[in-house]
């Protein structure tokens, strides 16, 4: 089984995973999928180069999270252009609403939105890879690059910001 | 019995918090149940955020050519410094309005005036305006070269023209 054989399965399981991290990141699903193609492609080049890395998850995590991180600051101008949503995502009709949707209300989910995309960056990344991705302190740290002091901060400011947004009157 | 911050609580239901806090969060009913309203706020935040998030507002079209006007204004306005720094300065002559001689004379009358305590500097000032006048009349002495409008584009002519 060749190296490329292997990275097969690899990325169908972890493609939807990065795909919904890049889209939360990014906040643009299109170009959360250009990075995981990105994500993929560094994936294939690390494996012919070093060999497969000893855990996958926390390694594609951390690709990812860069590779959107540049995606960031370098395409600005891109994203103010295509600020207009493209038409191929908009939905032709009204899909049903989950019955979460239904219990958390159409006001309350526009709020904790509106409050998430309000985070800055690192907070944003911080509190999604812990309560979205699941990952531990350390692994965080890990992943941004940051000391276990600077994730517990990010962390808070992040929870407390986005519970205020539940507290206020819709 | 002091209570567990929310910053605490927020570590502890992250699995961030110190052994301490831990023990402390087990054993106080009033920080169980803060700890369990905020699992219920995270759970409805992060159910929220794992669907599908509402349309962005597309930006008006006149929001649009904000940055493109931005660029071609800077570009007009360079352009016209430029224009008035290099090029206008370059092909305009000014003809010189006073000699050096002329205006250390102005200035030595000028300062007498100033400074003169009780008209003491009337004599200074007197020599001043002799010296002054001593140098126009030089100048009108002089017989003037030009012709027509040559000071204009030149560096001047006659004798005084350097």
């Amino acid at each position: 089984m060749s190296r490329q054989d292997e990275l097969g399965p690899l990325l169908e399981r972890h493609s939807g995973r990065l795909r919904r991290l890049c889209g939360l990141l990014l906040d643009d699903g299109q170009e959360a999928e250009e990075v995981v193609q990105d994500v993929l492609v560094k994936a294939l080049e690390a494996l012919q180069r070093q060999g497969p890395p000893d855990d996958w998850g926390p390694w594609l995590t951390r690709i990812a999270v860069n590779t959107c991180r540049d995606r960031r600051r370098a395409g600005w101008w891109r994203r103010f252009r295509r600020w207009s949503e493209p038409i191929e995502t908009v939905p032709l009709r009204h899909a049903d609403p989950s019955p979460e949707e239904l219990a958390i209300g159409a006001e309350t989910r526009q709020q904790i939105w509106q409050s998430f995309r309000s985070l800055p960056d690192r907070q944003r990344e911080v509190f999604v890879l812990r309560h979205m991705e699941g990952l531990s302190g350390p692994e965080i740290a890990h992943a941004l690059g940051l000391t276990a002091g600077s994730v517990k901060r990010h962390l808070f400011r992040a929870v407390h910001r986005m519970r205020q947004t539940l507290r206020e009157p819709a | 019995m002091r209570h567990l911050s929310e910053r605490t609580l927020v570590h502890a239901q992250a699995g961030l918090a110190e052994p301490a806090e831990r023990r402390h969060l087990d054993s106080c009913l009033t920080c169980t149940r803060r700890a369990q309203g905020l699992t219920r706020d995270l759970t409805v935040i992060t159910r929220t955020l794992d669907g599908p998030g509402p349309r962005r507002r597309p930006a008006p079209v006149s929001r649009r050519w904000i940055p493109a006007a931005a660029l071609a204004t800077a570009t007009a306005l360079a352009a016209l410094l430029w224009v008035e720094v290099t090029v206008w300065r370059a092909v305009t002559y000014v003809p010189p309005t006073m000699r050096p001689e002329e205006a250390r004379a102005m200035l030595t009358q000028v300062s007498a005036a100033l400074f003169s305590l009780r008209g003491d500097a009337t004599a200074t000032a007197e020599a001043s305006t002799e010296a002054v006048e001593s140098v126009v009349s030089d100048d009108e002495e002089q017989p003037s070269e030009c012709t027509g409008p040559e000071w204009l584009i030149g560096s001047g002519c006659g004798a005084g023209a350097s």
